[in-house]
């Protein structure tokens, strides 16, 4: 009798887990798509110009619209924003304690394209993944559009895309262009919509509640070809090779909670963002407000 | 049968969960394990320098004449008891941001206030790693340090609006909450004193024995009171009081502190109880050589001199290299120990030496040292004390005010009929000057 009682006990506890939904889940993935205007695509930057008599000066040259010209774009998921904080709109904040405090509280958060180390020194924090198809494209945009050609560990040019791929081979001790992300060989992540740059966009287990606002922002690439996003000496791998030794570069942490301390003048910056009343709505963020 | 055999061993492996391990530690229960230490004044570099140099910090600390307007004292020794177990224990005190005052004549914004102010925690004793490796064993740290001397408090600081505790009666902390705009709460870190750690950076606490500090921005913050908690992490083994020291300087930590002199910032907090039963407590002797050698990278030589102040279960082999370094022709140890004591000198400001007369002289000396002349701080009136302890002394130091940093003899004497005063390079090489000032 007793041992009957225990079994049944021990069975209905066991029963119970069956009643268990995952309903309460407080983080979900979130799909939708990121809408950049064709002008932020069109970029102003310095370049050396000779003159007749040899000397060198740096002038001003407008590139085309050209999805290369897109820095990486940040996208987060907040309770909401506060257009009175900044000169461009920005998720609501926290506390104050310094001016070192600034923190946003996001939900969540992803990227369309990255900064991503493309195997030489002078690469570091220059290339944004989802961007360039091969290594003559970077070759290419590098030497003829920002007139900057890459150079390599000696100071010469790198101009084939079989010594590129060596080198990015011997220095990473890789085998295949795949392992490659700053490549993307499936095509770039932006496709032509007319006036519009469009692409698709994941945030991966998010935190959600009714009301949660998708926003982000482009960073745009500097007059001389930086990413304010980018840590050129901090944050990255240390890279050991022989005599080239230096930190890779990678983003700064905390894009995301504190974004005004990484924006600036010239990024294009989602003015509303997308208010969610469900995590199945899909988002669209349009970047379309101009920080000048 | 079985049931109540297994009703038996139940009962019986919940005794184990009554066990705190308490009984394991010395009763101290006269010190108190939560202390509210009350208000403390800011220290400027002139008192800091006045406490650093005084022949007794502690009484420097509680002397009314070294007091702030306020009557607050600059800095504070104490000792905390154990806890009970479950309940978190500490001290805490407040400071206030002081306003420095124009002197007459001058506008009150042609004054520089103060944008910065190092809060600083030394618990007891010292502590470091030592050596189990078979490999190079003249060469490497063997000497154990001795772990039961040592205890371990984690310090934070934050306004004092955010304290959660109670002083005196409950250790609290600076974690509030901010509620979202969609209602969400998320807990926040008020506490303001983050001490980076390497590689990581982030929330990080020196380990047992060790400073801890951190700068907290001020700028704006005059009249603002700050509260600073030092939580108990673990009470030394050996009487079940956990000394230590604080205080409150006016400027940036780096004006003072410098790997590896850590020890020497808030020096002797490593205390023994006179009285247990009524609280009271006295520096345990010896304990500034220890901080001094520690700070001078010389705890093995002085672990060798003097085995009572640190860890009895050495190898055997420990002092071997002690030996070979510091009497290199016989390798014998008490002749090694001799020497040690006789050519490892504290240099020590004199007692009233204002700090400006003070760094005036330093840098005249610097001067001298750059020009290649042949000086010691002697010759500038500082002090020139043996690092060994005389009480623990296992020789008698017989030429404790030689500091012969640079051997002049005339080199047309052989080495042999070289002034008894001077030694030859080989053993001139290890004796390091230790220097018991920081500014």
């Amino acid at each position: 009798m007793t041992k009957s009682r225990t079994a049944l006990l021990v069975a209905a506890a066991l029963a119970s887990g069956c009643a268990y939904t995952e309903d309460a889940l407080e983080h979900f993935d979130l799909y939708g798509k990121v809408r950049i205007p064709k002008e932020a695509a069109e970029i102003t930057i310095t370049v050396p110009e000779e003159d007749e008599e040899g000397n060198v000066t740096e002038v001003d040259k407008t590139l085309p619209a050209d999805v290369r010209n897109l820095g990486p774009v940040y996208l987060g998921v907040y309770p909401g924003l506060d257009t009175s904080l900044f000169e461009f709109p920005h998720p609501e904040i926290g506390p104050v304690l310094s001016e070192d405090t600034l923190e946003s509280y996001p939900y969540g958060g992803s990227s369309v394209g990255r900064p991503d180390f493309a195997c030489y020194e002078v690469l570091r924090c220059k290339i944004t993944t989802g961007r360039f198809t091969s290594y003559d494209d970077i070759i290419e945009y590098f030497r003829d559009d920002l007139q900057t050609p890459i150079l390599n560990q000696f100071g010469e040019e790198v101009t084939s895309a079989l010594e590129f791929r060596e080198w990015c081979y011997e220095t990473m001790f890789l085998t295949s262009d795949t392992e490659l992300p700053f490549l993307s060989l499936d095509g770039v992540d932006f496709e032509d919509k007319g006036d519009y740059w469009e692409a698709d966009a994941t945030i991966y287990h998010s935190y959600f509640r009714e009301g949660a606002t998708v926003w982000g922002w482009m960073d745009a690439p500097s007059r001389s070809y930086n990413f304010a996003s980018c840590s050129e000496d901090v944050w990255g791998w240390a890279q050991f090779y022989y005599t080239e030794q230096y930190i890779t570069g990678a983003t700064y942490a905390g894009l995301l909670n504190a974004p005004a301390n990484y924006i600036d003048k010239g990024d294009w910056i989602s003015e509303e963002g997308d208010t969610l009343k469900s995590p199945e709505d899909n988002f669209e963020v349009t970047l379309g407000f101009y920080y000048e | 049968m079985s049931s109540r055999l297994f009703a038996a061993l139940a009962v019986a492996a919940l005794v184990g969960c009554d066990r705190k391990g308490t009984d394991l530690l010395p009763d101290n229960s006269a010190f108190s394990p939560v202390v509210t230490i009350g208000e403390l004044g800011v220290m400027s570099a002139e008192d800091y320098w006045n406490f650093r140099i005084s022949s007794d910090p502690q009484a420097w600390c509680v002397d009314e004449a070294n007091a702030d307007s306020n009557g607050n004292q600059r800095c504070y020794y104490g000792q905390l008891g154990m806890p009970e177990a479950g309940v978190r224990g500490g001290a805490s005190y407040t400071f206030t941001v002081p306003t420095i005052v124009p002197p007459e004549g001058v506008e009150a914004d042609e004054v520089e206030q103060l944008d910065t102010v190092c809060v600083m925690m030394d618990p007891e004793t010292v502590f470091w790693n030592h050596s189990v490796a078979e490999l190079d064993r003249e060469t490497k740290d063997l000497y154990p340090d001795f772990h039961d001397d040592d205890g371990d408090l984690d310090m934070s600081v934050g306004l004092s609006s955010y304290y959660t505790g109670s002083p005196g009666v409950e250790l609290g902390d600076f974690r509030g909450y901010f509620t979202d705009s969609l209602g969400r709460t998320i807990e926040i870190e008020y506490g303001e004193c983050v001490q980076r750690g390497s590689p990581y950076p982030g929330e990080h606490h020196g380990g047992r024995g060790h400073l801890e500090w951190c700068d907290i921005d001020v700028e704006g913050r005059q009249g603002v009171q700050f509260t600073v908690v030092l939580e108990t992490f673990s009470v030394p083994l050996d009487d079940g009081a956990l000394g230590y020291g604080s205080l409150v300087y006016a400027g940036s930590c780096s004006d003072l502190i410098s790997s590896p002199r850590e020890e020497q910032v808030i020096p002797e907090e490593s205390m023994v109880a006179e009285d247990a039963s009524d609280g009271d407590f006295a520096t345990k002797a010896c304990t500034k050589n220890l901080e001094l050698a520690v700070s001078a990278g010389l705890e093995q030589e002085f672990c060798c001199v003097h085995p009572e102040m640190c860890s009895g279960r050495v190898p055997d082999d420990v002092c071997q290299g002690f030996a070979e370094t510091y009497d290199v022709d016989n390798e014998d140890f008490q002749a090694a120990a001799a020497n040690f004591c006789a050519y490892s000198p504290v240099v020590s400001a004199p007692s009233g030496l204002g700090l400006e007369e003070h760094l005036d002289l330093l840098s005249e000396y610097q001067r001298a040292e750059r020009n290649d002349e042949t000086v010691s701080m002697g010759d500038y009136g500082y002090g020139l004390e043996t690092l060994c302890c005389e009480d623990y002394s296992v020789v008698n130091p017989a030429n404790v005010e030689l500091l012969v940093r640079k051997p002049v003899p005339d080199t047309a004497l052989p080495q042999d009929e070289w002034p008894a005063e001077f030694l030859t390079s080989e053993y001139l090489t290890p004796y390091t000057p230790v220097f018991d000032f920081l500014l």
